[in-house]
């Protein structure tokens, strides 16, 4: 032991707590109120909120807190459209979260790797090099567009996602989908710089 | 008595009631100034001292008979007769390591028990003793809450304190534990821009997107808030935790010394340095209202008069103010806002009386900022408002604070990665889950690295704390399965669990120990205050401990009165058993007995807790509004 450092290996997925669509009592489809769902959110969150629980007992206050921390989880990812599809994809037994690809986590091929297009990958390739270069040369421009092609290309992957995943399409589309928007969204972060 | 306390009706559905207000109070706990505020007849007030100031400077003089003078005095005449031993800008050492504070210590005059860039917290030498900032905020925060208590007339039973909402885990555990240490019940820490919206939220009744520009002495921040129908919830916030008017009389003092072509020998002309920083100062608050000043400066054989203008102030101090301007825009960004969609710009702090920094708030965010609100007391009177809803009173505005993490929580990887758990701007209270496993072969332990900050790699965020796992048995590796737990709670302070899922083995800390005081060392600060006596100190503790029984055994009584049916047969019995056992303990004298018995009646009636706390999630998601459950069960 002595002497072992970061010794953490990565082996899931960040696990959320109860079903967000269950939280908020809807439907498990991709397509929400959202209006009415954020006014529902406050209410909930008036209701959860640990202000109103100061003077109570220890106990209480854990309780109420966790039902906050679920509540606040089921709403962080509900909001998001690309968390949303990921998570009704995970309801249906795929994880597309993880480094290196999607997994099945559910069912008799639980374990199984989608694995990811090899033409996105390439391609992901090439862009990042792109990018390299055009900061190296200082060119602002290309940066600019390619930036302009991401969020372009997230647009249309999640419209489709939308799509198949109110339809029932298969899971492995709907993944490779959501794994593609993962990679533009990563190179988006790069190019658009995460501030520190 | 136990009844009167208070009543649950269901837990998660409705508010604890009071019977009667407690006396609260909101603290400023500010790095130049402090200020304490109540609300009286449903308005905020500052409550002043017997010359009619409200601000507290914060500064804390240690004399050589063991006496400890604060504010003003401390600040004017002490701070320049005794440097050594008169701490002033506390706050900018709170939560933070010799490490860190590196470059804060140039143009300090005090004597660190740690040299700057060892390791350790920062501990201040003084006549007779060593104290850690912790404890100088705490004489500050005595102080307030004696003003408190000469004017209500009684003690104070809950405060809210604030803090910058760029304040790390590290920051915040501080402040919570000087709290504690002035003998304060801290109900909740609050961010200071989301106090400052409450203060003008309620007092405008103002609806819509705000940003709030918090330039104090020694922090900066920015936030955006949302207010809408009682709920504030704040969008992003960013900013820096070591940025402030401190910075512009550091700038302004060296330009100072150069004009003056006084060389410095570093830290070590303490008086020197307090004598300029003063200068500067008088020098800055001049110039927010003359265009020029004469100044005459008398040290060693210096002998110096000139005049200042204000554009050549200003130029010193520019740059440093320029250090605000990617905090705005990653707020903007964050929040997913254009500049034209913001309703108002809130102006706190007393750095932000200077017309450059007024004038650079209306280029940047391109509109006027509000100035109703005095920008020193708005943080001060917002807490009040806080405090005086968490205090139980009426509240007929209802209001629902929702912040959020100021910077990421993450966990170090192998290589030196972070992964991160919990995303800053999350809404707190959160928390988030994930599994590890094991790296090599027959690893028998995890060694837990706690990061807080936005980079990629361990080395450049913030070591919040490390422990350790043990006693996994040996496997292969990827065998073990981690499951680590984080959990923020609504005063932005970290919790983390870790439980090797195989073996059920379990690791629980709060995050403390890198720049913190641990739980013991508080008690025991406590016991040793020369304030209280040690009997005083066991005193509270029973007191506290009696109330927490009161709390849980009516809160207990009132579930089973309410909700029979929820109750496995046999349960009432054990339960019955287990609160009679703590109400005799409670009759005693033994606060350790005491605490025995409330985990032994929380255990008891842990299950019988939680299928009240699901019925209520089922019935909130039913869609029951929360009025017809609370008269339903009240009716």
């Amino acid at each position: 032991m002595r002497g072992e450092r970061s010794v953490l290996n990565e082996a899931g997925p960040p696990s959320s707590g109860p079903d967000p669509f269950a939280v908020f009592g809807i439907e498990r489809r991709f397509a929400v109120d959202r209006d009415a769902l954020e006014t529902r959110y406050r209410q909930l969150a008036r209701q959860a909120h640990p202000d109103r629980f100061v003077r109570a007992d220890a106990r209480t206050k854990r309780l109420a807190m966790q039902r906050a921390v679920e509540l606040n989880d089921a709403w962080r990812i509900i909001k998001d459209p690309v968390a949303r599809a990921e998570n009704l994809l995970l309801l249906r037994g795929v994880d597309v979260t993880r480094e290196g690809g999607a997994v099945r986590v559910a069912g008799a091929d639980a374990g199984d790797p989608i694995r990811v297009a090899h033409d996105l990958l390439l391609e992901m390739m090439e862009k990042n090099e792109a990018v390299a270069e055009a900061h190296e040369a200082g060119n602002s421009a290309v940066v600019e567009s390619i930036a302009r092609e991401a969020h372009g290309r997230v647009d249309a992957l999640m419209a489709r996602v939308a799509d198949d995943l109110d339809s029932g399409a298969p899971v492995e589309s709907i993944a490779q989908n959501l794994m593609a928007v993962r990679y533009w969204r990563r190179l988006l972060e790069d190019v658009e710089g995460q501030h520190g | 008595m136990v009844e009167a306390l208070f009543q649950i009706s269901e837990p998660g559905e409705s508010q604890v009631k009071a019977a009667c207000k407690i006396r609260a109070a909101g603290i400023d706990l500010g790095t130049t100034n402090s200020l304490i505020a109540v609300v009286e007849a449903g308005q905020p007030v500052c409550l002043s001292d017997e010359s009619g100031n409200a601000l507290l400077p914060s500064a804390v003089h240690y004399a050589g008979t063991g006496q400890v003078i604060v504010g003003g005095e401390a600040k004017d005449r002490l701070a320049i007769a005794h440097p050594r031993d008169t701490i002033l800008s506390v706050k900018r050492f709170m939560g933070r390591g010799s490490r860190d504070t590196a470059s804060t210590q140039s143009l300090t005059p005090y004597r660190f028990l740690n040299e700057p860039g060892q390791e350790g917290m920062v501990r201040f030498q003084v006549p007779g003793r060593v104290v850690t900032p912790i404890e100088v905020s705490a004489e500050i925060l005595s102080e307030l809450r004696r003003r408190a208590e000469n004017e209500m007339g009684g003690p104070l039973e809950g405060v809210v304190i604030t803090v910058p909402a760029y304040f790390d885990d590290a920051q915040r555990q501080a402040t919570r534990d000087a709290g504690r240490l002035a003998g304060l019940d801290v109900m909740r820490l609050i961010n200071e821009p989301t106090a400052a919206a409450l203060a003008y939220g309620l007092d405008k009744k103002l609806d819509g997107t705000f940003a709030v520009f918090d330039l104090g002495g020694g922090t900066f921040d920015v936030s955006i808030l949302r207010l809408e129908a009682g709920v504030f919830e704040v969008k992003s916030t960013g900013g820096d935790s070591a940025l402030g008017g401190d910075d512009f009389d550091r700038a302004i003092a060296e330009h100072l010394l150069l004009v003056m072509g006084i060389v410095v020998q570093g830290i070590q002309d303490a008086e020197l340095s307090r004598k300029i920083l003063h200068a500067a100062r008088v020098v800055k608050e001049g110039l927010s209202s003359v265009d020029s000043i004469e100044m005459a400066f008398a040290h060693g054989d210096v002998n110096w008069t000139g005049t200042l203008t204000r554009a050549e102030m200003e130029a010193v101090v520019a740059p440093v103010l320029q250090r605000c301007t990617e905090p705005v825009r990653n707020v903007l960004r964050d929040a997913e806002l254009q500049m034209g969609a913001l309703d108002g710009v809130v102006l706190v702090g007393g750095a932000t009386r200077m017309p450059l920094v007024r004038r650079f708030v209306a280029q940047i965010f391109e509109r006027e900022p509000l100035t109703d609100l005095d920008p020193e007391q708005v943080v001060a009177l917002g807490a009040a408002v806080q405090a005086d809803l968490l205090a139980g009173g009426d509240n007929p505005n209802d209001v629902v604070l929702l912040d959020v993490v100021p910077l990421s929580l993450g966990l170090e990887m192998m290589g030196g990665v972070v992964e991160k758990l919990i995303h800053r701007n999350t809404t707190i209270p959160c928390g988030a889950k994930q599994e590890f496993t094991t790296y090599a072969d027959n690893q028998t332990g995890f060694d837990l690295h706690v990061v807080q900050g936005e980079r990629e790699m361990v080395a450049e965020g913030r070591s919040l704390a490390r422990f350790k796992l043990t006693g996994i048995p040996p496997g292969p590796a990827g065998m073990a399965r981690l499951q680590v737990k984080f959990m923020v709670d609504a005063d932005g302070i970290l919790n983390v669990s870790a439980r090797e899922q195989n073996t059920g083995k379990e690791a629980t800390i709060q995050v403390k120990p890198s720049y913190g005081l641990t739980d013991e060392e508080v008690e025991r600060m406590l016991l040793e205050s020369y304030e209280h006596g040690a009997d005083d100190v066991r005193v509270r503790l029973l007191a506290e401990q009696r109330i927490e029984a009161e709390r849980i055994l009516a809160a207990t009584k009132s579930a089973m009165k309410s909700t029979p049916e929820l109750l496995l047969p046999g349960e009432e019995a054990t339960i019955a058993a287990a609160m009679l056992s703590l109400e005799n303990n409670a009759a005693g004298e033994s606060t350790d007995s005491i605490r025995k018995g409330i985990e032994s009646l929380d255990r008891t009636s842990k299950d019988f807790a939680q299928r009240r706390m699901n019925r209520a999630l089922a019935r909130g998601i039913a869609g029951q509004a929360l009025l017809n459950i609370e008269e339903k069960l009240s009716g």
